[in-house]
């Protein structure tokens, strides 16, 4: 299957959740060719974001955002998050790790809702807008984190079968989670091999494919950010990508990496054999 | 030798902090928890374990690594032990809570320890990344642990202009008995049930409390003698320098805009530079590509 394929099932509007970790594994390749296909108004959820969430923000494509974080790490703010929040052009509901785990391991249980005394008292919890309720048990205050499920989860991994049995390595975050909570998943991988190659290697699978619905193959697929232990992050270009936002020419990086090219592989050319060896471990 | 600088004194004092058996885990962006993580498993506490990356990473060495920007997440996996889903972490954190040490670094702290890296108003309301798992993990901690590389007025503020990390006013979802200790470039300073508000625990050597008070925007309990934050030893500063951070990745968390930038690139380079010369055998990597 082709990333073209995969993104034409994703449409306007769905709650699409993002795989990865700020500036580990994202599923890039696969947002490269969303943003080809110009999806409007879907709804983000992203536990750690990071230059994942910032491209789609500064492509027009988010109508709403729920996520714990979005940074560039040790680089700093992700400058389109923060503007479009500061002036209200997209709909950003801030959550914590737990607040995004406890709604998707709702439907892990087949819940409604996760009862917890986690974050009463604070601030998120107010915007959060989440309801209080007194515990049928004990009588003392309770959140209900109520079940999030999203429509499509993109993840990218480093290997899987035909059919999708897959192994995650390095940061984890809550790719495991997100897989087993949205309705359809599709993942990127680095290398596709036989089923064959996987069978007798159980330990080695820990993503199986009853909970993964398309595979693509896409190496490289999660650059600028990492994919342990193929190749680390290339903070050189986010760096320059970071730059031509201070100069407020995203557009100009968008038209030159990813709208104006044809494919994630053209892109990798534009990147260069001389960039990307910097990264290879 | 040369003498000790502030953001080694910091990274000894926040060492200090952790006992021998501890969990050390790291959330995002926190060189300097990880460095004085390393630091502590190095010299006091050797049977405390790491958790890196988010805590993902569970990490175990005899010698203690380098740190690293570029190869942050390969380092930790060559150690690794076991890799935790985000789940699984807080699994740790509801069994473990009282032996987890955990340092955060907050945008701003307010009296009585609320923390804050949400949004700032600053004349026009500023969004920061977030918190995280600040708001969900840190009252959980029979010991907050705070530290500020920048002890600053629009850091130590009044009110924070958002809750995120519980300080000990608000009620809410905090455990009893806890406390939170906060090390900043000035000095040692404690919140617990019985003060009502910060308390000045030790001023840094060459500090002067007439610095700490200009630049912190509440009032600040001050004992009438004021003890002296203990310097490093030499044994610290050669482990600082030599073994665990001789790219000097811990001076970043004081620098900001082109400065930081360029202290940034100068390490990458150096990375690279270091890992191309070095032929090191890295059979994972090969055998699975």
């Amino acid at each position: 299957m082709s990333l073209r394929e995969a993104c034409e099932c994703i449409s306007d509007g769905d709650v699409l959740a993002i795989g990865g970790l700020t500036i580990h594994r994202k599923p890039m390749s696969m947002l490269h060719e969303l943003i080809r296909l110009g999806r409007r108004g879907l709804s983000l959820l992203v536990f750690g974001g990071g230059p994942d969430v910032d491209l789609l923000i500064a492509s027009g494509m988010v109508g709403s955002l729920d996520a714990a974080y979005v940074g560039f790490e040790i680089l700093g703010f992700a400058p389109n998050f923060r503007s479009a929040v500061e002036r209200g052009e997209i709909k950003f509901t801030e959550h914590t790790e737990y607040s995004i785990m406890a709604g998707l391991q709702a439907n892990l249980l087949n819940a409604e809702f996760i009862p917890s005394r986690l974050l009463l008292g604070t601030d998120v919890l107010k915007s959060l807008g989440y309801k209080t309720f007194k515990s049928p048990l004990t009588g003392e205050a309770l959140v209900a984190y109520p079940r999030i499920t999203p429509d499509v989860a993109l993840l990218h991994v480093q290997r899987c079968d035909e059919y999708g049995n897959a192994k995650v390595d390095g940061v984890l975050a809550i790719d495991l989670l997100l897989a087993k909570s949205s309705r359809r998943v599709i993942l990127t991988s680095e290398k596709i091999v036989s089923a064959g190659e996987v069978a007798g290697s159980p330990f080695e699978v820990n993503l199986p494919s009853t909970f993964v619905d398309m595979v693509v193959e896409s190496p490289l697929g999660a650059h600028p950010t990492s994919c342990y232990p193929y190749y680390t992050y290339d903070l050189w270009h986010m760096i320059s990508y970071l730059e031509y936002c201070r100069r407020g020419m995203v557009n100009d990086y968008l038209r030159k990496y990813v709208a104006g090219v044809e494919s994630f592989e053209s892109y990798l050319d534009l990147v260069g054999e001389d960039a990307l060896s910097r990264i290879m471990i | 030798m040369a003498p000790w600088t502030t953001d080694e004194l910091m990274i000894v004092c926040m060492a200090r902090e952790v006992e021998n058996g501890d969990i050390m885990a790291q959330g995002l962006t926190t060189p300097m928890a990880i460095i004085a993580y390393y630091l502590a498993k190095a010299t006091h506490a050797p049977e405390a374990s790491i958790m890196q990356l988010a805590g993902n990473i569970m990490v175990y060495f005899d010698e203690p690594p380098q740190a690293s920007i570029l190869y942050n997440e390969y380092r930790a996996m060559e150690h690794a032990v076991h890799i935790f889903g985000q789940n699984e972490v807080y699994e740790t954190i509801f069994k473990r809570a009282d032996s987890i040490v955990e340092f955060f670094r907050p945008g701003q702290i307010d009296k009585f320890g609320n923390t804050n890296n949400s949004t700032v108003k600053a004349g026009r309301t500023v969004r920061l990344p977030g918190g995280f798992g600040i708001p969900d993990a840190s009252p959980l901690y029979k010991k907050t642990l705070i530290y500020c590389p920048r002890h600053e007025r629009r850091v130590f503020v009044e009110r924070v202009d958002h809750v995120g990390g519980l300080g000990l006013n608000l009620g809410g979802a905090t455990s009893g008995g806890r406390e939170i200790r906060i090390i900043s470039e000035l000095g040692v300073f404690r919140v617990d049930g019985r003060s009502g508000g910060m308390r000045l625990m030790s001023l840094h050597p060459g500090v002067d409390v007439e610095d700490v008070l200009s630049n912190t925007g509440f009032e600040l309990s001050i004992p009438e003698n004021i003890p002296e934050t203990p310097p490093p030893t030499s044994v610290d500063l050669r482990l600082i320098r030599e073994k665990i951070d001789p790219l000097n990745i811990r001076r970043l968390e004081f620098l900001s805009g082109d400065d930081r930038l360029e202290a940034l690139q100068k390490i990458l380079d150096e990375e690279l530079r270091i890992w191309r010369s070095s032929n090191v055998n890295r059979p994972k990597a090969q055998q699975m590509l």
